[in-house]
């Protein structure tokens, strides 16, 4: 379960509707599955966390 | 969330020392400005978040909690500027203490330390505007729309919603941006590959039937299907296809044919006319400072962002209210965001001609090749520098910035360097006395060229169909968190809406019992407009009153914090809130608080003692629920109006003789008392349209309205037969006839002579007698078990029904049988 004090209640609500969309929308599990741990898990939100949650196989220095 | 049950406040801003029982209840702190009210608030606030809001961020012009939340005259020993609060919490069903000192602010002493209790102590760290101020309570209301939007962004913590979406979008941008180069390798490659093969648009039907012809010429047979693995050579044996003259004279031509056309586009009036157009663009945005320094700045202010520790800028160390700090940056991005706009614009003017350049190198290389390989070989020093400065012009266009080495580049791109033209002429002679090949060499070098095209177009096909899968990607993702967001933001909006618009019309609903309000999010504002009596929607500033706003703002705020934290909503700081607010509706705002809210422990602060009145005659804070402050000093603090204190202090004067300063002391006090009487006994006072009520005016009202209550008790005792009662209440009276008439303040009125006017210039002997008397006399008005003051139910009408004390040890009915 994710830590919920990493974000307030409101952001937090936003980021779970968002992965619920992304789902419904028939995007990867795998796709969905990064997301939600760099997202809601670990809290990284910085444009590397998140090109590395959309396209794991980039080689970044 | 919290109760508070007890604070004790050591050394810390104007508080020497004090402690405050609150028991989880409501609790209000009044006194005049001054008298260090605001100074709980920066202690509850410096305990729960190790911070104190008016003491840091912009405009606090170097004042900072570390080194002036102390006391003065303690600013050396930061140790003991010490906070301790104990504090319920309602979910854990626990008493936990937080102990914090200015020298560890960061380090505070938590009992029990379990991470449960640290978990909600923590939330509370996220949550500081349990603190509402009068400042901050207006900003809702009156902000415009943009700051409105970011005021309530900050207290919904948007900011992160926000700081994905930028994300998102940014990534989305970015890798649409690799999208076009990609384009144009690929239309680069298809150009190159239909040259080869002689065709005028690269296709399947035309690159088989070109490659066909070549390989029937060479007796092999034809390709039916060109797949992703499709050799142009299938067939030619190794040892022939290897043996492809250097220049292969049919493909050589046709290079420089394409050489020369390209140069030509690039040097012609159209490219000119164009590449004027653009360097004007650049021009006019080259005028905003801010765009020149663009991209430098965005990627600092958003790492500035990222790296926020909460308290200091990561960059300077100037220390910040977080809000502040995110707010300033996002002032700051918002401009560079318009900034990047126009960037946007320009750089697809400059489209057609970076991908010209980009095939002017190519050209220029292939061509360059050729002078290398021909015998005797050509000089091509003039291309290959023509070729590096493409290079160069192109990289600078893609950089962007500086713009004026952008619009310089541009200039020189359309000048066709010295040496280009006459070498261009010795290689077309060169290549010119190249033999001409036979037709089964010209279709071996045609076929061999040809695959080697094919696999360069096949390469930028594959990078083309990646880059736009990536992009698609990103930007579904974007879309969906938009979306996402949109709608959750949209549901919020709408609730607080209804829940603020109820909150609203419970105060005000003699007038404006069909109030409605409109939120209205839009591209990162959040417009606010209210009902006026029916005849449309304004900004709340528009036609309202100010004590009408200022209900507004604890509506909206009330409603965001119900929203936001649900049942968690146990505790809120209202520091000098609803000043303004008219007193035809202070019982409302009392109720509302009370009735709506009945889970959330309120703390007060107000300079009205009237406001504190309604709140106790509501029932919103009991009867001992307030601390009343009523001077500051730097030496003693706050001091407040505490019977014991106060009799001491006339003591203590009058050991040092000081007759005038006791006097002055009896006085006041005695006309705080009094007013407090008056309330509670519901006397008759001679109105006064300034509200200046003098002792004169007050306590023979307080002192009649007892006499007035103690007989009337005593006539409805014996009505009931209640004879030990009757006796129980004579006594009463008589003993506050005796001290009342001791007093002689029943005779102000009528004989100057023993007026309190003449105190002062009583000397210590003579004025003894009349403190004590005094003291004596205000005994009676309390209870002699819990120490409340005695006061008349029901508060108002036409009745009287009983005078009791809070702890109903002191119950006399007035109703007679």
């Amino acid at each position: 379960m994710p830590d919920k004090t990493l974000f307030g209640e409101v952001p937090t609500e936003v980021f779970n509707n968002f992965l619920r969309q992304l789902r419904e929308a028939g995007e990867s599990n795998d796709l969905v599955a990064r997301l939600e741990k760099t997202v809601l898990t670990d809290g990284a939100l910085s444009e590397r966390d998140i090109r590395k949650a959309l396209f794991p196989t980039d080689q970044t220095p | 969330m919290i109760r508070v049950d007890a604070i004790v406040v050591e050394e810390f801003r104007g508080i020497r020392n004090i402690t405050l029982e609150l028991g989880g209840k409501n609790f209000a702190v009044c006194g005049p400005n001054g008298t260090g009210k605001s100074g709980i608030v920066d202690a509850i606030e410096f305990a729960l978040t190790a911070n104190v809001s008016r003491l840091s961020g912009a405009g606090t012009g170097g004042v900072s909690v570390k080194d002036h939340g102390p006391h003065v005259d303690s600013r050396n020993r930061p140790d003991k500027a010490r906070v301790k609060l104990t504090v319920s919490v309602p979910t854990l069903r626990k008493t936990v203490s937080i102990e914090r000192n200015i020298k560890n602010a960061n380090a505070p002493v938590i009992s029990p330390n379990e991470a449960e209790v640290s978990a909600v102590l923590d939330q509370l760290k996220q949550h500081p505007e349990f603190v509402l101020s009068r400042r901050e309570l207006i900003r809702y209301v009156l902000s415009t729309p943009g700051d409105r939007a970011k005021e309530v962004q900050a207290l919904l913590r948007l900011d992160q919603v926000e700081s994905l979406r930028v994300v998102l979008q940014k990534i989305a941008n970015a890798e649409e941006r690799t999208v076009t180069p990609l384009k144009r390798d690929r239309a680069q490659a298809a150009e190159q590959l239909a040259r080869a093969l002689e065709i005028a648009q690269v296709g399947k039907e035309a690159v088989l039937g070109a490659s066909n012809a070549r390989r029937a010429v060479l007796g092999l047979p034809p390709l039916s299907e060109l797949t992703s693995t499709t050799s142009l050579r299938d067939g030619l044996t190794t040892a022939a296809s290897d043996q492809v003259p250097k220049v292969p004279k049919t493909q050589a031509v046709a290079d420089m044919m394409g050489l020369r056309d390209l140069i030509s586009v690039i040097s012609g009036v159209e490219s000119k006319d164009r590449n004027a157009r653009s360097m004007a663009s650049l021009e006019a945005l080259g005028a905003d400072p801010v765009a020149a320094t663009g991209i430098t700045r965005d990627r600092l202010l958003k790492d500035a962002i990222e790296m926020f520790d909460g308290s200091a800028c990561p960059v300077c160390g100037v220390t910040w209210k977080p809000e502040e700090f995110r707010r300033v940056v996002a002032d700051k991005l918002a401009h560079l965001e318009e900034i990047a706009k126009r960037r946007a614009a320009v750089e697809q003017e400059l489209e057609p001609c970076i991908t010209s350049l980009e095939q002017l190198q190519e050209s220029l290389a292939r061509v360059s090749g050729y002078g290398k390989a021909l015998k005797p070989v050509i000089d091509t020093t003039s291309l290959d520098s023509y070729r590096t400065k493409a290079a160069s012009w192109r990289q600078q266009l893609n950089s962007f910035l500086p713009i004026n080495l952008t619009t310089n580049a541009l200039r020189e791109t359309s000048g066709v360097p010295e040496g280009v033209e006459k070498t261009l002429a010795e290689l077309d002679v060169a290549i010119a006395a190249l033999p001409e090949p036979t037709q089964q060499d010209a279709a071996r070098d045609f076929l061999t060229v040809g695959q080697e095209r094919l696999e360069a177009y096949r390469g930028a096909s594959i990078k083309l169909k990646a880059g736009e899968e990536r992009a698609a990607l990103a930007r579904r993702v974007f879309d969906t968190y938009t979306a996402a967001s949109t709608s959750v933001l949209e549901g919020i909006y709408k609730k607080v809406e209804k829940d603020f618009s109820e909150l609203y019309r419970f105060i005000n609903q003699d007038d404006e019992s069909a109030f409605s309000a409109q939120l209205t999010p839009s591209m990162g504002k959040l417009g606010f407009d209210v009902d006026f009596y029916g005849r449309g929607f304004f900004p709340p500033g528009a036609y309202h009153s100010e004590g009408h706003q200022d209900s507004m703002g604890l509506c909206l705020y009330l409603a965001l914090m119900k929203h936001l934290l649900g049942d968690g909503f146990t505790f809120a700081v209202l520091d000098d809130v609803l000043m303004s607010v008219d007193s035809g509706h202070r019982r409302e705002v009392c109720r509302l608080l009370k009735e709506r809210f009945p889970d959330t422990q309120f703390i007060f602060t107000t300079h009205d003692p009237i406001w504190l009145r309604h709140m106790k005659s509501e029932g919103l804070i009991g009867p001992n629920a307030a601390v009343h402050f009523r001077k500051w000093t730097v030496d003693q603090g706050p001091t407040e109006w505490d019977q014991r204190d106060i009799w001491d202090e006339i003591d203590q004067d009058l050991k040092r003789n000081d007759v005038r300063a006791a006097a002055a002391l009896l006085r006041h006090h005695l006309e705080y008392l009094a007013a407090e009487l008056c309330h509670h006994l519901r006397a008759q006072v001679e109105y006064r349209g300034d509200a200046q009520y003098e002792l004169g005016a007050l306590l023979p009202g307080a002192i009649a309205a007892m006499r007035k209550s103690l007989k009337a008790g005593k006539m409805a005792a014996q009505s009931w037969g209640k004879k030990e009662l009757v006796v129980e209440i004579d006594e009463r009276e008589k003993t506050f006839s005796e001290l009342a008439a001791k007093t002689n303040a029943e005779q102000w009125q009528i004989n100057p002579a023993v007026h309190y006017n003449s105190w002062a210039t009583l000397d210590k002997a003579d004025f003894e007698p009349v403190v004590s008397a005094f003291k004596e006399l205000m005994g009676v008005f309390f209870c002699r078990k819990c120490g409340s003051p005695l006061y008349v139910l029901p508060e108002r009408g036409s009745t009287s029904e009983a005078l009791r004390c809070t702890c109903t040890y002191t119950n006399i009915n007035l109703v007679k049988k």
